[in-house]
């Protein structure tokens, strides 16, 4: 197991490396030159410009202000934001645990309603629950996952007030003004997190079902049934724990979305986490935010991925020998 | 891999026999009887269908039914609501005619759509061969440089690299290609390297033929299933994420209409105007769940593998 996960770790280096590779050219890409302005300034004389550009490391040839930009990842130094000033990473910081809150609880929402609804659809296969899940994860997987969190809005938001019911806030983590509390917190949180769970609630509980009805047929299965187990030991024991190896890696490969997703929904719901963040600095064409904001994200894709390949592993230990 | 493709190898020639008492099909004419008997595909290809037309005869809608253009204004009507005079579905917060801006909205978001299949299917299907033709050194670093973009966030990504440009119809949907290819890149490959392993290569090498001709006449000709089943499945997916960037104003801009900037000020409005935030939503929705669906026929009808 050990040098499984060693093996593992060590493929996600050149992974890594490959994206900071691609963010670095596509940034590079850019259209204009970061100096243009001064160009055009009579005040300023060529050889300042030429100063200002060797300070800036801007002279030297592309392999090593790339091989500049990364090591001072590797210390910590994202650079600062070409808008506010103030480091990268300093702001990366202030708002990426407030886009895990809201992640993890879509994720563990997802998972949470998926697998049961998976697993009650399988076993009552064609019964009318069996049909509305599949319609409805059907229409789920087609919803614009914006379109979805302004209709919530409306009538969560909207109408529920007019009506003068329990409402939930539009917007926000916390009420303004208010002292913190739990409570209001998970007040705010909710809306936002079903709408990014919703999307992969549709996929994986159709996937749980189809996964779960094909280990099902298996021998196995049917050992358990015939040496006289409880149906219900045969699914959650025998059937269902298997049934979970692929759904794992396709959980695995749901993080980008999750995290792409939150982008969306942070926008709609005001939550001020890395994907509002990102929001605004390309609306400002602050690269430098960017640049960090994307390296970091995929990197959590990468450390997720890794999370789900190694959970694999332990799941199913035939995965190590391959 | 080899145990893989011989045991395919052994069982495709079975598999493909049509049964004795019928005449002899091809496998297109086969697929179209089986996708015909879809019931629900074909209802969503007919639906399809016709928001394509919509699409296509949006100038006639404009000059004939609703009698706007999209980008005409009048502040006289802004939030006139569904089914008034003059607005079937009503005008949004400028006065302009939603119905037209939404069959408009049409034209656009499948064009983006379209394309950007069309795109994604050319760099994955070239990148896909050659890593499963090839093999060796060749696999490995293209199929890294699938892993790369994988693993990068779709819309972080997307959103930067729409600041380059102002985006039109086709650097949009060059933009989400550089991102969509992946998928049919590796399903390509999957289908090259069984496919390559058969006699009839051998066979075509051995009378001479030059890798480019295989690949082009031997090869491909087997894989455009693959291609035509990913391409009608991912269409969807490509359409909310059209519709995502336009609504981030990050895709088209106004006063070109997509079904994603029409609803970006409609949040803003939410208090003023239902109709404005349900209308292109609806929309976009009604796409994606027909294009999915007819998807899901196609696969079942062109796929052997999922054949009873």
């Amino acid at each position: 197991m050990q040098r499984y996960i060693l093996r593992r770790v060590l493929q996600s280096i050149p992974l890594l490396i490959g994206i900071t590779i691609v963010v670095f050219l596509l940034v590079h890409a850019a259209p204009g030159n970061p100096l243009g302005e001064f160009e055009f300034n009579p005040n300023i004389k060529p050889e300042d410009i030429a100063r200002i550009r060797s300070n800036l490391g801007l002279d030297k040839p592309l392999y090593e202000q790339y091989f500049l930009w990364v090591s001072g990842m590797l210390r910590g130094d994202f650079g600062v934001s070409l808008i506010t000033g103030r480091p990268v990473l300093e702001q990366i910081g202030e708002r990426l645990p407030k886009t895990l809150l809201l992640s993890l609880t879509a994720l563990v929402l997802a998972i949470g309603l998926s697998i049961p609804i998976g697993v009650y659809a399988a076993v009552k296969r064609g019964s009318w629950f069996d049909q509305v899940a599949t319609v409805t994860s059907t229409m789920g997987q087609a919803i614009p996952s914006f379109w979805f969190g302004l209709i919530m809005i409306l009538v969560f938001s909207v109408r529920f007030k007019e009506l003068g019911w329990p409402s939930f806030p539009s917007g926000g983590v916390t009420t303004p003004g208010q002292p913190f509390s739990l409570a209001d917190l998970l007040h705010h949180l909710a809306m936002p997190a079903f709408v990014l769970a919703f999307i992969n609630i549709a996929g994986w509980t159709r996937y749980v079902r189809s996964s779960l009805l094909e280990t099902i047929n298996q021998d196995f299965v049917r050992t358990a049934h015939a040496k006289g187990l409880h149906d219900r030991t045969v699914i959650f024991r025998h059937a269902l724990r298997n049934s979970l190896i692929p759904v794992v890696t396709l959980m695995g490969l749901a993080l980008p979305g999750l995290v792409s997703g939150a982008l969306v929904i942070e926008v709609i719901f005001s939550w001020p986490g890395i994907g509002r963040l990102a929001f605004d600095a390309a609306r400002s064409r602050d690269y430098t935010t960017i640049m960090g904001l994307v390296t970091i994200t995929s990197s959590l894709v990468v450390l997720g991925n890794l999370l789900a390949d190694i959970t694999y592993g332990l799941l199913d230990p035939r995965i190590k020998y391959q | 891999m080899s145990s893989v493709v011989q045991e395919r190898g052994v069982r495709a020639p079975k598999a493909f026999a049509p049964p004795a008492a019928q005449p002899s099909q091809s496998y297109w004419a086969r697929g179209w009887r089986r996708f015909r008997r879809d019931r629900l595909a074909m209802v969503s290809a007919v639906i399809v269908l016709l928001l394509v037309l919509m699409a296509l005869g949006a100038d006639v809608i404009s000059s004939t039914v609703t009698k706007h253009t999209y980008y005409e204004q009048s502040l006289l009507y802004s939030f006139e609501p569904p089914f008034s005079e003059g607005y079937i579905l009503g005008a949004d917060e400028l006065g302009r005619d939603v119905l037209t801006r939404a069959v408009y909205g049409a034209r656009v978001s499948l064009s983006v759509a379209g394309l950007t299949v069309l795109i994604a299917l050319t760099i994955g299907t070239i990148i896909g061969a050659l890593a499963g033709y090839y093999g060796g050194l060749v696999d490995a670093t293209l199929m890294r440089f699938v892993d790369v973009i994988i693993s990068l966030p779709g819309l972080f990504v997307l959103i930067l690299i729409s600041t380059f440009f102002s985006p039109s119809v086709v650097v949009l949907a060059c933009v989400i290609a550089s991102l969509s290819w992946t998928g049919i890149s590796r399903l390509v490959r999957g289908e090259v390297l069984a496919v390559k392993a058969r006699d009839y290569i051998d066979a075509a090498r051995a009378v001479g033929a030059t890798n480019s001709r295989i690949l082009v006449k031997h090869i491909l000709p087997n894989i455009v299933n693959v291609m035509i089943v990913w391409a009608s499945l991912s269409i969807g997916g490509i359409i909310l994420t059209e519709a995502a960037l336009s609504f981030l104003s990050f895709g088209i801009q106004p006063p070109v209409p997509s079904w994603g900037n029409m609803l970006t000020n409609s949040q803003q409005y939410i208090y003023h105007s239902i109709s404005l935030v349900l209308i292109p939503g609806f929309f976009i929705f009604i796409t994606v769940l027909t294009v999915n669906l007819m998807g899901n026929g196609l696969r079942d009808a062109l796929d052997p593998h999922t054949k009873q």
